[in-house]
């Protein structure tokens, strides 16, 4: 169980406490009541449902320090559709078990320098030369911003051993 | 009726606050009616800031039917630690021609591994792989118990996947499929 499901439930434990002062401790009428306890078992079971539909797409959220590179995903952009294109990457965070935890997914805007040095670390990849990658933010000349850049390096053998 | 994101952190807002305007008219202690108030704004936040931890891990929904892999990972069962392993796919859905890959993790077993590595070997040639899953129970031997005892469950529900290489003749995408799998060395286009 991850922080997530921990803040999901702390969630809920409050809206429960919320509908119970409310049945007990107020006097408004029944169809009220009534009403409230439907809409929270409404609500509750919505997020039940609509958790698995959720899982396994790809995050937004920053990447890991140092990781290691599982699979890549480009979706270029688009002038047709206005598509500004979207770097999908599959990663172990190396922070974790080595690198050998579960792979995670993530997100990040597209750039074409970002994806000359992912077409580089997916041909290694390709040639079974596991691809360690560092974080880094860096600020954008032009629009000032923080932006993420990422470098690649080989992967030291004895941390990969083949299986 | 399943919800995204937003809408589920919106309906949870709305509602919560209407049950919270109803209780002002409580007979609860104002100290009790403030705390109150207090720890329903507080939810608001950890509701907000609760999903994004668990988006991009892998999903144990049925795989789509029909699926492009993009990238495969195994976690081998470990004896001494007593992980049974896992074997996680990225893909992306072709029956729905989505574009954004999915993660997926399936228990482990030899024979899954075994197709699974066949599979990541032609990615690594450069030959994309569709794969086709399809479910059921099946009968799992290994788990009738012996006569006499007590059965412990034989049937388990079970996945076969089935790889093979993409139709060559399918129409150039937009999405270039890279990575321990396939893969555009093309350099990428100019900015937009």
């Amino acid at each position: 169980m991850n922080w997530g499901m921990i803040g999901i439930i702390f969630a809920y434990l409050v809206l429960a406490l919320l509908l119970l002062v409310l049945l007990t401790r107020t006097r408004w009428g029944w169809t009220i009541k009534g009403l409230a306890i439907a809409a929270v078992a409404l609500l509750t079971y919505s997020t039940a449902i609509s958790y698995s539909p959720l899982i396994g797409w790809p995050t937004g959220i920053a990447l890991p320090k140092r990781f290691n590179l599982v699979g890549i995903h480009v979706d270029e952009p688009n002038k047709n559709t206005q598509a500004k294109g979207t770097i999908y990457l599959w990663l172990t965070d190396m922070e974790q078990q080595l690198g050998k935890s579960i792979p995670r997914a993530h997100k990040i805007p597209y750039s074409p320098g970002l994806h000359n040095k992912l077409n580089e670390a997916s041909k290694k990849l390709r040639k079974n030369l596991p691809q360690l990658g560092e974080t880094e933010f860096v600020r954008n000349a032009v629009t000032g911003r923080l932006e993420v850049d990422l470098q690649f390096f080989d992967m030291p053998d004895p941390l990969f051993p083949e299986k | 009726m399943t919800l995204g994101i937003a809408q589920l952190i919106t309906a949870y807002v709305v509602l919560a606050a209407v049950l919270a305007g109803l209780n002002i008219f409580s007979t609860l202690s104002w100290l009790m009616k403030a705390v109150l108030l207090v720890a329903t704004s507080a939810a608001y936040l950890v509701l907000y800031f609760s999903f994004p931890p668990m988006l991009g891990w892998p999903s144990s929904d049925d795989l789509p039917k029909r699926f492009g892999l993009i990238a495969l990972y195994v976690q081998e069962p470990d004896r001494i630690t007593g992980a049974k392993g896992n074997v996680f796919f990225w893909v992306t859905d072709k029956t729905s021609n989505s574009i954004v890959p999915r993660a997926y993790l399936l228990d482990y077993e030899p024979e899954l591994h075994a197709r699974a590595k066949e599979a990541r070997a032609k990615l690594q040639k450069n030959v994309p792989q569709v794969g086709e899953a399809t479910s059921g129970d099946e009968m799992d031997l290994t788990r009738m118990g012996k006569p006499g005892e007590e059965r412990q469950g034989a049937k388990t529900h079970k996945y076969t996947v089935k790889f093979f290489d993409a139709a060559p003749d399918a129409p150039p995408s937009k999405t270039a499929e890279m990575a321990a799998p396939t893969g555009d060395d093309a350099p990428p286009p100019p900015a937009p």
